[in-house]
């Protein structure tokens, strides 16, 4: 395996990996992905073809999907980044404290060695960058737009085209319907209706989120059966998971896929590029040849492995992930209601601040309903003594609206990373972190906050508490190896060269100089095909 | 106290309190190998408090609603909490746990519940004190 050459080595499977081999496969180039590669054996084979209410009345091994083999998903610490993931997507993070250790008081990412990466997990919240938000990225703006056509034919985008379609993914050409909302959102969106004109004077429009969620039926995946289990798996293969991409690939002869790896570092050769990496299981070292090599190993992933192939243990790579917390609301209409049999656990319904009006700066606002995480999740938050917050949270709990904040971020404040020696760890390093915003950017923030509220008390729907689970639980990170022209070290040119490399390309996040206050996944998948067609 | 006859007496109290049912043997089972996962016997004060609880079953609500209310990382309380998340997870109660309507009495029993347990909490953060 070590003699062949290839034409281009990926690293990562994830959105960006996967949309970036896609890519490269389809133009005949012979492609190989190293990957880490972890997958669930546990849960998926357990879990019925029923809806979430059938399995609660039914189904005897049900304390296995809800509360894990190891009670991991009983919640009794505080809330953190990956807090929310149930037990059958808690493979994702396997491997990463042993293999990608970050060491911060600040920041607290979340990282995966999966096949398929984040993407086993993401809420499928598809949008489109402004103009605007392009050019703040560093991004082409007309080769983006074409590569979100491409993107949203490969993945399979629904959604309407309502208030919200200039910022999500709506107005992509291959848009199927969007989904049924639950009486929840229904609930939201009647008043929005009701109260537009005065919400659109203020800067706030509302719709539905564009999701990587298929209605129609399509080849190898049915259209959404409303099961309310999205947080658990993904049986009806309707939401856009990477694995998707990746099962079709390894059919094709010109791709081959080698998981179980820990890629640590490249080095250029005259004829290409040599990946070493390390075997996770056997911790064998591994190497790989080919003429170029693309990483989109996530954002830290890709830092790590440059500051180590540098051999660089001193720098500091500026770092942004948007800042982002819960508002938990209630709709007091809803409350004690029996809730619909049909329900769906995505997003439903988007706002956005628009308050310059110019589709810049734009926070978003992700409502979700509350039911297929149960009781228990909720407990613990409670100031009340269980067997009455029991009953208070089953009266609350079908008026329960959470609303995920995505506020957009710039640099500023004092956000870095840097690789440091540790004899003690694996890969003999691990990533420091440090996120500090400035006064400016919490002002900003807050503010933020307090006009959100505002628009949701406008829907009658009020805040309870604001929960903030650290910086870095947004899970969108970008900003280490910033878009230039020039041709410098820890720089990605135009086309995402790494600075200073002949044949090392990347494909994910990490050129982003600005990070919209909203979904950026579908920008990364949309860049990965970009840099992919120019490699 | 993480001997099976111990914890059985405990879920077999929290179920009797939290539900006003008999645990499954399953549910047992599932207790005794929570409590071991999760680590939740680390403390002396817990001890004390679950020996309360076996000795007088009373007390279980007084600690439960100052727990809630004024030590929501007490170890005692997240074995209630655990009890409670196995007891949600069993078909057999289904029914207590599913979504449903409020009547107005419902609501009206809603809440002198939630001033009971102000009251509850006040007197069972006093005896926490004592333990
Ligand atoms: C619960 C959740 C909900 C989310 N919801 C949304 C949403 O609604 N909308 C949205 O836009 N985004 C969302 N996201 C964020 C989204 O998942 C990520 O932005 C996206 O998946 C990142 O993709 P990526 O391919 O760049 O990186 P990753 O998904 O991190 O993939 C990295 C890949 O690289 C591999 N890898 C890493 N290091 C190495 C190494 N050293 N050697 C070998 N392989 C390596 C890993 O195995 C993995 O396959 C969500 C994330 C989560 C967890």
């Amino acid at each position: 395996m070590d003699d062949i050459m290839w034409d281009v080595i990926v690293v990562g499977s994830g959105c960006s990996g996967a949309m970036a081999a896609q890519t490269l496969v389809e133009r005949g180039l012979k492609t190989l992905m190293i990957d880490g590669g972890a997958k669930d054996t546990q849960y998926q084979q357990l879990i019925p073809a029923k809806n979430f209410l059938e399995i609660r009345e039914t189904f005897r091994e049900q304390y296995r999907i809800f509360l894990g083999d190891r009670f991991e998903g009983i919640p009794f610490g505080k809330i953190s980044t990956g807090e929310h993931l149930t037990p059958p997507r808690r493979f994702m993070t396997k491997w990463v404290q042993e293999f990608l250790p970050v060491v911060s008081d600040t920041f607290f990412p979340l990282e995966s060695l999966a096949y398929g990466g984040l993407g086993n997990g993401w809420g499928l919240g598809c949008c489109i960058f402004s103009k605007k938000e392009l050019q703040a990225c560093g991004l082409p703006v007309q080769a983006m737009q074409e590569s979100y056509e491409v993107v949203a034919k490969r993945i399979g985008i629904s959604g309407e085209r309502d208030d919200a379609a200039p910022y999500t993914a709506a107005m992509v050409s291959s848009l199927q319907p969007g989904v049924e909302m639950d009486h929840n959102g229904r609930n939201l969106y009647a008043n929005y209706q009701a109260k537009k004109h005065k919400l659109n004077r203020c800067g706030f429009f509302a719709g539905r989120p564009s999701l990587a969620l298929i209605t129609q039926p399509t080849p190898g995946r049915l259209p959404y059966q409303y099961r309310d289990l999205d947080f658990y798996c993904d049986n009806d293969k309707s939401a856009y998971r990477p694995w998707l991409t990746l099962d079709t690939l390894k059919l094709k002869n010109n791709f081959l896929y080698i998981g179980n790896q820990c890629a640590l570092r490249f080095e250029e050769t005259s004829s290409g590029v040599t990946l070493h990496a390390l075997h996770l299981d056997t911790q064998q070292p591994q190497t790989y040849r080919a003429r170029k090599l693309v990483l989109a190993c996530g954002v830290l992933g890709t830092a790590r492995m440059v500051l180590r192939s540098f051999d660089d243990y001193s720098t500091r790579l500026p770092l942004l992930s948007n800042p982002y917390s819960y508002l938990a609301a209630i709709q007091p209409a809803l409350l004690g209601r029996d809730t619909d049999k049909r329900k769906i656990g995505f997003a439903q319904l988007s706002l956005f601040y628009d308050k310059y009006g110019d589709q810049s700066d734009v926070p978003m606002g992700s409502c979700y309903s509350y039911r297929a995480m149960m009781i228990f999740h909720l407990l613990k938050e409670s100031p009340l003594g269980v067997k009455t917050a029991y009953r208070f949270l089953q009266f609350l709990m079908p008026s329960f609206t959470i609303i995920g904040l995505f506020h957009p971020e710039k640099s500023g404040g004092d956000k870095w990373i840097q690789l440091q020696k540790n004899t003690m760890r694996v890969t003999g390093d691990e990533l420091h972190a440090c996120y500090r915003l400035s006064d400016t950017e919490k002002h900003i923030i807050r503010d933020t906050e307090k006009k959100f509220s505002w628009a949701l008390r406008q829907l009658n729907c009020y805040v309870l508490k604001k929960i903030d689970p650290g910086h870095g639980a947004s899970i969108h990170y970008g900003g280490t190896l910033p878009f230039s022209d020039k041709n410098e070290r820890y720089r990605l040119l135009p086309d995402g060269r790494l600075g200073d490399t002949k044949n090392v390309y990347v494909a994910d996040g990490s050129g982003f100089r600005y990070l919209p206050g909203k979904g950026i996944t579908f920008s990364l998948m949309a860049n990965a095909h970009r840099v992919a067609l120019g490699v | 106290m993480n001997n099976p006859d111990m914890l059985s007496r405990e879920m077999h109290l929290y179920t009797n309190y939290l539900i006003g049912a008999h645990p499954t043997q399953l549910a047992i089972k599932l207790f005794a190998a929570g409590v071991a996962e999760r680590n939740l016997l680390t403390e002396k004060r817990t001890i004390r408090m679950i020996e309360c609880c076996i000795k007088y079953p009373a007390l279980i609500g007084f600690f439960d609603a100052a727990t809630g209310m004024f030590e929501r990382d007490n170890e005692w309380r997240k074995r209630l909490i655990l009890a409670f998340a196995i007891l949600e997870t069993q078909p057999e109660y289904y029914s207590l746990f599913r979504p449903q309507n409020f009547s107005f009495t419902d609501k009206i029993m809603l809440l002198l519940q939630g001033a009971g347990s102000l009251i509850r909490a006040i007197t069972g953060k006093l005896l926490l004190w004592m333990i």
